[in-house]
């Protein structure tokens, strides 16, 4: 893993921690606190990144 | 379990069917036997194929743990649970860094248990010998967990009977189990993850639609926990104080490290038909939190809206007693419950079965083979390995039965993490980093372990709830241990240098 992947995985997890979030926020959407909304976007966005560093450079199958 | 109304004999058939059914995998992977050794058996010739790896990844992943603790934390402390979420995450994110590697030289020197690894990059026998120990305390501990939690499953379907069906839960579960477990090894295993898997899988969705269409959409459960203008309640929605923003990114970090380093989870990685199978099922790990953990979370907000009261150790069992609404309400939730039922079982057993096979995999080859009678042929370890499955088993069996009621599920969880953790800098970086030195290595680990326990286990008015500062002991272990490792590691590759 290269130096951006290391960096935007702790960007990820600096925005995924609702430590920003006033301590009375209570704002939904979708039956969901705000705060756990964008939590969880954030968390999917982390996922995307996974996915894709696993799948970047995929060797044809029964390669090892 | 104690809350469910008591199944009746339709639904004991179906429970009795499922489970009964395992057995023919045991079978069935006896047959597919290509040759009596240990990689054979433990690794199943490294030929499962993306379907089989994910599945058997997941069941392996998500144990009853996923969906008594997480829903029973989420009671206790609301929305922050989500961090679930991001942990589970996390073990994927943790396998980016070794995982691909591994299997390469896995399948290139033919690896059954993590501690060949560790062998061949380091050769010391004490990093070997304290790295196979911690991996079998930290996975017997979970299996006593699993075991006890088949019990609680059992425990309250058979009404005044509760105690005994404990005890007769355990048994025969763990019976059948050994069975097909030692019958097919990893195959059999892995095989019954499929469908444990599917079913789990299954089982969360469905459950996700029991509760909307028993309580409504999940903003009338918001709105009943804010209109109730408690305070203890209303904080569960609003952000996290500070002190368990901390203890947010030490899980994150101890389960993201602790559960990649699970031996079970490291021979699914040798048992990776090929590295595209790998990276294809890892890739589709990433996304599968939000199907489990997240869902979890969302039965826990449910119950503190529909469900509220419940304290202390009752609410490990707040799943249950939300069954029991969707239950009373029709034949159809009765049905239903009965199939999440199974879910529940399955998700119990696939993480059992996969734990005592590694656990006997490691005694065998790192302990046995690698201590006591190093010439041990391959049948002898393999006929060796499913004898002690067996006597395992039946010691846990007895002390699950014996020990009942005395531990929550959250805190083995915790423990477990934080002397697992002490292996990252082995796996981790060993594996990228060719400068990392054994000595230093064995002083780290060692130090980390000391470290871990002492904080955890000692009687330091600064540990609160098992934290400090919220974050927990193994952290602080492993930033001693990686210091050591690393920093050690490269003064003795400037001495070497120099000289």
């Amino acid at each position: 893993m290269n130096f951006r992947i290391i960096a935007a995985y702790i960007v990820l997890l600096v925005l995924g921690v609702p430590w920003y979030w006033p301590s009375e926020q209570d704002t939904f959407y979708l039956g969901l606190p705000l705060w756990v909304l964008v939590s969880l976007f954030v968390g999917f966005l982390a996922a995307l990144l996974t996915a894709w560093l696993f799948l970047r450079s995929s060797p044809p199958d029964g390669g090892a | 379990m104690t809350d469910l109304l008591p199944f009746g004999p339709g639904a004991w058939l179906f429970i009795g069917i499922y489970v009964s059914s395992l057995l023919l995998f045991g079978w069935f992977g006896y047959r597919a036997r290509i040759a009596n050794t240990m990689r054979d058996f433990y690794i199943a010739g490294s030929g499962f194929g993306f379907v089989v790896l994910v599945l058997t990844l997941y069941a392996t992943q998500y144990s009853g743990n996923t969906l008594f603790g997480f829903t029973g934390m989420t009671y206790r402390i609301g929305y922050a649970w989500i961090m679930s979420v991001h942990f589970m995450l996390a073990i994927v994110v943790f396998y980016a860094i070794f995982a691909l590697r591994l299997h390469r030289i896995s399948r290139k020197y033919g690896y059954v248990t993590p501690v060949d690894y560790l062998n061949d990059r380091f050769c010391s026998k004490a990093i070997s010998l304290i790295a196979a120990i911690v991996m079998v305390v930290a996975v017997t501990n979970f299996l006593l967990a699993q075991l006890m939690a088949m019990g609680r499953a059992l425990q309250g379907l058979a009404g005044p009977q509760g105690d005994l069906a404990y005890n007769y839960g355990v048994i025969v579960l763990a019976l059948i189990m050994v069975i097909y477990g030692t019958l097919g090894g990893l195959r059999a295993v892995a095989w019954s993850d499929m469908i444990q898997g599917g079913v789990l899988m299954v089982g969360f969705i469905l459950l996700l639609i029991m509760l909307v269409h028993q309580f409504g959409p999940l903003s009338s459960a918001t709105e009943m926990i804010l209109a109730t203008g408690d305070p203890d309640q209303i904080r569960k929605i609003r952000p996290p104080p500070p002190a368990m923003l901390r203890e947010w990114i030490s899980y994150i970090l101890m389960m993201g490290m602790g559960a990649a380093l699970y031996p079970q989870a490291i021979q699914r990685i040798y048992a990776s038909g090929s590295e595209r199978v790998l990276r294809r099922s890892l890739a589709a790990m990433a996304f599968l939190p939000f199907l489990t953990a997240f869902i979890a979370v969302v039965t826990g907000i449910y119950a503190i809206a529909y469900v509220p009261g419940l304290e202390g150790a009752a609410t490990d069992q707040i799943l249950t007693r939300m069954l029991r609404l969707i239950q009373e309400e029709s034949i159809l939730g009765y049905g239903l419950v009965v199939l999440l039922f199974a879910a529940i079982l399955s998700a119990i057993m696939s993480t059992a079965d996969s734990a005592l096979l590694s656990i006997s995999s490691m005694l065998t080859k790192d302990v046995y083979a690698g201590f006591i009678k190093r010439d041990a042929t391959e049948a002898e370890m393999t006929r060796l390995g499913k004898i002690l499955s067996w006597s395992l088993l039946a010691l846990l069996v007895f002390l699950a039965i014996v020990l009942k009621e005395k531990t929550s599920l959250i805190s083995l969880l915790d423990r477990k993490f934080d002397i697992l953790v002490q292996l990252v800098p082995a796996f981790m970086i060993g594996i990228r980093w060719r400068g990392l030195h054994a000595g230093p290595v064995l002083a780290g680990l060692v130090a980390g372990l000391i470290i871990a326990l002492g904080l955890a286990f000692g009687p330091f008015p600064f540990v609160s709830a098992g934290k400090i500062g919220g974050f927990h002991p193994g952290l602080y272990g492993l930033a001693v241990n990686l210091m050591i490792a690393v920093g050690g590691s490269f003064r003795l590759g400037w001495r070497q240098s120099a000289a």
